[in-house]
């Protein structure tokens, strides 16, 4: 279970500071997909990485697996596998190395690291790649690695921040099928994608972001009744347009 | 939503054990190694770049260098003279002069032990491996009848022209009178020239004085000069003029450096610009230990370049003939052992300055522009050494960089100092640490990763919670601090004979709280360091004071012998010297009253050291380490800092460390051990201060003797009686823990 309380972020820039989360709560249970959505800005990368532990929140706490982030760090770390953004590879290594190296990381044993390194080369398509160096890959290959990285410990939260980006349809229907695998063994899994229909496809509940605040929270037929839109993409044009246009 | 969902995220199976982090550790290692070392780039720095530098350095050496170097060596004289029967006259001539300038120079062999008055020559003859002794020219008398002597002067085709002329004083002229004068034509300015222009006329000169003594002794004159002159040369111990032994720490700056340099910035800012250092820091790995790992490989790539750049320069310098100069007369495996320690001293700084200086960079090219200035002022303190009167002082034995750089030198050339050398490479192995520290605080941070804005401060920030200890990159930090303070004060102190015994042990005092206690309190309390658990200022046990009472007066038999033991083992020298300093400020301390002796070198340190060493270091390894490992890392770091400031130390304050460390384990707090300490040193203090009465009561304690039997049977059932109280008196503290910890 993830457990997001009151939780504020600022930047400083210059002399003045912005405000990127503020006062955010929010829970999501195990077996839940859980799509945090928003604008670009509205808080959803820096939320995942307070949630992680990578940037430290100004106040308000993040829980994962009863481990509070700023208490317990090793704990939270160990139970999440985050894809980020903007995931990078080893160049000089070659898959298998890399995937095995971040298994060590984690602290699983070989012989275990080496069990999930063949079911997710299986599920990814990633078994001819594995004696191939990683900067020979291309764009979604190294997607495709960047997920088998973040998922090769087995973790039981899984932080998605656009898990899709770079792949192809079939790539991402890969993703989609395996975010809904999580899902049934019932792992906690946290989405952010600008692909809203593929959230809506993926997701179970959605909290949808601006400007650092949860604006809208529920199932997608919770936010139907809220908005009176049908679809992701009409409650964004309605609810964040204007203030888009404003801004 | 299923009812085992919660279940499947109580926890995962595979979480590190502190068992499994150390083979982690070498694992990381490897991978960072194999990062590294399958880039080209690395292997062309590693490998090629020697192969090519070192023979183009040979080649500029020998052309530029040692082609001057050479002239001075065996310098010839072309003499030009305008006729045959000249050329005979000036021949013979120089070469009386030179049978007597040969003479009188037999005369002061006995008192040529030092340099030749030649120096440069003598310096030239020394730097191409050869004797030091007197450089003979080779001159050559041409005869050039009719022709213009002065021309050929001018055009260099001679060094010096002789040119025979009437003398103009008339014959009938009373007093000296000069039938023959030789004109020496010579370049005025060229240093060739005017060398043979020397040469000539000195010869010609004690011709001349050989022919007038002779002329006096005819005639049965006593004629006396009045200002007569004689060379007298004196032996002299200090560094040379030059040696090119003193490149060698040049050398090696540069060799460290250009190894380490593209490894430091690949590990921490290449991690960025790749976009893997965000799942790095996601990953549940302590920030030291990545950092620890990252420098690990720097360290090997350094070592790897600098062993690569020394075999390259050997090889170089062997088959050009430069050895001789470089190594003396020999490469010896003495000399080889001594230029890889030192390799591996310099790479361990360079690779941890490196290492911290790169995890500020957001980028290559970020830390590109910190590695530069950095780069220039490495080659401060290597071109510094070259300066032949520059001496290894105390200052700067804890000055980073400069230390090891004179260190090298004066191992090289064979005048190092053991105090001075402990002290460089003690300073250099705490900056590494603080160093590493830093880095390891900086490294991944939210500045770095997502490049928000931050300052300097933020790594001062005090954090907003209590902390239950120091980290252990404070420790290392309070150490590289505490260490140069004290050794530096401590020194001019030692060096202020116009200060009185009395006053002299009150700023000792006071520089021992300075250091010793205010140092770590003031660390602490940035930190917002707990008292009670980051210091062990809490209330101990009345029994636990008892047995601190007990163990006090009962351990110092056996650090005598221990003392004994490390002089047999040769890490202590009890010569009469330091007998007869000791025993001077013994009598010093007649001057001031007991008490003052006793607050100032018993209580004071007391205090402060268990403060420093069992409070705020313990308090931080423990948060890391085991137990055992932080009795044993503190006891090693109390004896090193006492071993600096007096030889011999070592040991017997390691096992005091040990017992004291015991203690605080045993006991949780700081004041047993304050309270044995300070009566094992008040003990001792009062003892060397009726150390008259003790003899006269026979009751004395040689320094260089054992004691007797019955003293250590004594001094062993107060250590047994002191250590089972301590553990009766902390058994339910202990079993409180051990429960909590499980």
């Amino acid at each position: 279970m993830i457990t997001v309380h009151e939780l504020t972020k600022r930047f400083r820039v210059g002399s003045s500071q912005i405000l990127a989360v503020d006062r955010l709560s929010f829970v999501v249970q195990g077996g839940e997909v859980y799509g945090l959505l928003g604008p670009n800005g509205a808080g959803k990368t820096t939320t995942i990485r307070m949630i992680v532990g990578l940037l430290r929140p100004e106040s308000g706490y993040a829980e994962v697996a009863g481990y509070r982030t700023s208490e317990s760090p090793d704990d939270v770390k160990s139970h999440v596998g985050l894809v980020s953004a903007n995931d990078g590879v080893y160049h000089w290594l070659t898959v298998r190395e890399m995937l095995l190296f971040f298994a060590d990381l984690y602290g699983v044993p070989l012989r275990e690291a080496q069990d999930n390194l063949r079911m997710l080369a299986d599920l990814f398509d990633l078994t001819p790649l594995l004696s191939r160096r990683c900067s020979l890959l291309s764009t979604g290959q190294k997607q495709r690695v960047t997920l088998a990285r973040a998922l090769i410990h087995m973790p039981p939260v899984v932080l998605l921040d656009e898990p899709t980006r770079g792949l192809d349809v079939l790539g991402s229907q890969v993703v989609i099928d395996y975010v809904r695998r999580l899902r049934d063994e019932g792992k906690v899994v946290i989405v952010s994608t600008h692909r809203l229909d593929e959230a809506e496809r993926l997701c179970d509940r959605f909290g949808l972001l601006h400007q650092g605040q949860l604006r809208l929270e529920g199932t997608l037929d919770e936010l139907r009744t809220k908005t009176g839109c049908q679809t992701l993409v009409d409650m964004f044009r309605s609810f964040f347009q204007p203030v888009h246009a404003a801004g | 939503m299923s009812d085992d969902a919660n279940q499947s995220i109580e926890r995962v199976p595979g979480r590190p054990v502190r068992e499994r982090q150390i083979g982690r550790l070498g694992r990381l290692v490897l991978k960072e190694l194999r990062e590294i070392l399958r880039d080209r780039r690395t292997i062309i720095t590693l490998v090629v770049m020697p192969l090519l530098i070192y023979p183009l350095l040979a080649v500029a050496f020998q052309r530029f260098l040692f082609t001057s170097l050479a002239s001075n060596q065996e310098p010839v004289y072309v003499i030009g003279v305008g006729s045959e029967i000249d050329q005979q006259m000036l021949a013979r001539q120089m070469h009386a002069g030179e049978a007597s300038m040969s003479e009188q120079e037999k005369s002061l062999d006995s008192v040529k032990s030092g340099p030749e008055p030649n120096a440069a020559a003598a310096a030239a003859k020394k730097l191409l491996g050869g004797d030091v002794g007197k450089i003979e020219p080779d001159v050559t008398i041409v005869a050039y009848p009719d022709e213009d002597l002065q021309r050929f002067v001018a055009d260099s085709s001679l060094h010096v022209a002789v040119v025979h002329r009437r003398d103009r004083r008339k014959e009938d002229e009373k007093g000296l009178q000069t039938p023959l004068v030789w004109e020496l034509i010579y370049r005025a300015g060229s240093a060739p020239s005017e060398a043979a222009l020397h040469f000539v006329e000195s010869r010609l000169q004690a011709f001349n004085k050989v022919g007038l003594d002779a002329e006096l002794k005819r005639m049965g004159v006593v004629v006396a000069l009045p200002a007569a002159t004689e060379r007298h040369p004196v032996g002299y111990a200090g560094a040379p003029n030059f040696s090119l032994a003193a490149l060698i720490p040049l050398i090696l700056v540069l060799m460290t450096v250009t190894g380490a340099v593209y490894p430091a910035i690949d590990l921490t800012a290449g991690e960025r610009e790749r976009g893997t250092l965000e799942t790095l820091i996601a990953a549940p790995v302590p920030r030291l230990g990545l950092l620890l790992a990252k420098y690990s490989a720097v360290l090997t790539v350094a070592l790897l370049t600098a062993v690569v750049n020394l075999i390259g320069m050997t090889i170089t310098a062997h088959s050009s003939g430069l050895a001789a100069g470089l190594f003396g007369p020999g490469m010896s495996w003495g000399v080889v052992i001594k230029v890889l320690l030192l390799l591996a001293l310099f790479a361990a700084f360079f690779s941890a300055i490196l290492l911290a200086l790169t995890s500020c960079a957001r980028s290559f090219k970020e830390a590109q522009a910190y590695i530069i200035p950095l780069m220039l002022l490495c080659l401060v303190p290597g071109i510094l050494c070259l300066i032949p009167s520059l001496e290894f002082a105390g200052w700067m034995a804890v000055t980073p960089l400069v230390n090891i750089v004179m260190l090298a030198r004066d191992l090289l050339e064979g005048t190092v100092q053991t105090g001075l050398a402990i002290a460089a490479i003690c300073s250099t192995i705490f900056y590494i640490a603080a160093a590493i520290a830093v880095a390891a605080r900086i490294f991944g941070t939210d500045a770095i990763l997502y490049g928000s804005q931050a300052t300097w401060a933020d790594l001062v920030r005090r954090p907003e919670e209590p902390q239950p200890s120091a980290s252990l990159a404070a420790a290392m930090f309070g150490l590289a601090l505490m260490f140069p303070t004290y050794f530096v004060l401590a020194n001019d102190l030692a060096r202020s004979p116009e200060l009185s015994m009395q006053s002299r042990l009150q700023v000792c005092a006071i520089i021992t709280i300075a250091v010793f206690a205010g140092i770590p309190v003031g660390i602490a309390a940035i930190g917002r360091v707990s008292w009670s658990t980051g210091l062990g200022a809490c209330r101990p046990r009345w029994a636990a004071l008892l047995a601190a009472a007990v163990l006090g007066v009962s351990l110092w038999p056996t650090a005598h012998e221990i003392f004994l033991l490390s002089e047999r083992l040769g890490l202590s020298w009890l010569g009469g010297g330091r007998i007869a300093a000791a025993e001077a400020i013994l009598n010093q301390f007649k001057t001031v009253s007991l008490a003052v002796i006793l607050v100032t070198l018993g209580l004071v340190p007391a205090a402060c050291e268990e403060l420093c060493f069992r409070g705020f270091m313990f308090g931080a390894l423990r948060s890391r380490v085991s137990g055992l490992w932080t009795v044993i890392i503190s006891a090693i770091l109390f004896g090193v800092f006492h071993e600096v400031l007096s030889s011999g130390r070592l040991l017997p304050s390691m096992f005091m460390g040990l017992a004291l460390g015991f203690v605080r384990l045993r006991s949780g707090s700081i004041f047993p051990g304050m309270l044995l300490h300070a009566i094992h040193n008040c003990l001792l203090l009062t003892m060397s201060y009726h150390r008259e009465a003790l003899i006269g009561s026979k009751l004395d304690v040689e320094d260089i003797a054992h004691l007797p039997l019955s003293w250590h049977a004594a001094g062993a059932v107060g250590v047994a009686a002191g250590v089972a109280l301590l553990v009766w008196a902390t058994q339910e503290r202990t079993t409180v823990n051990s429960v909590n910890s499980v």
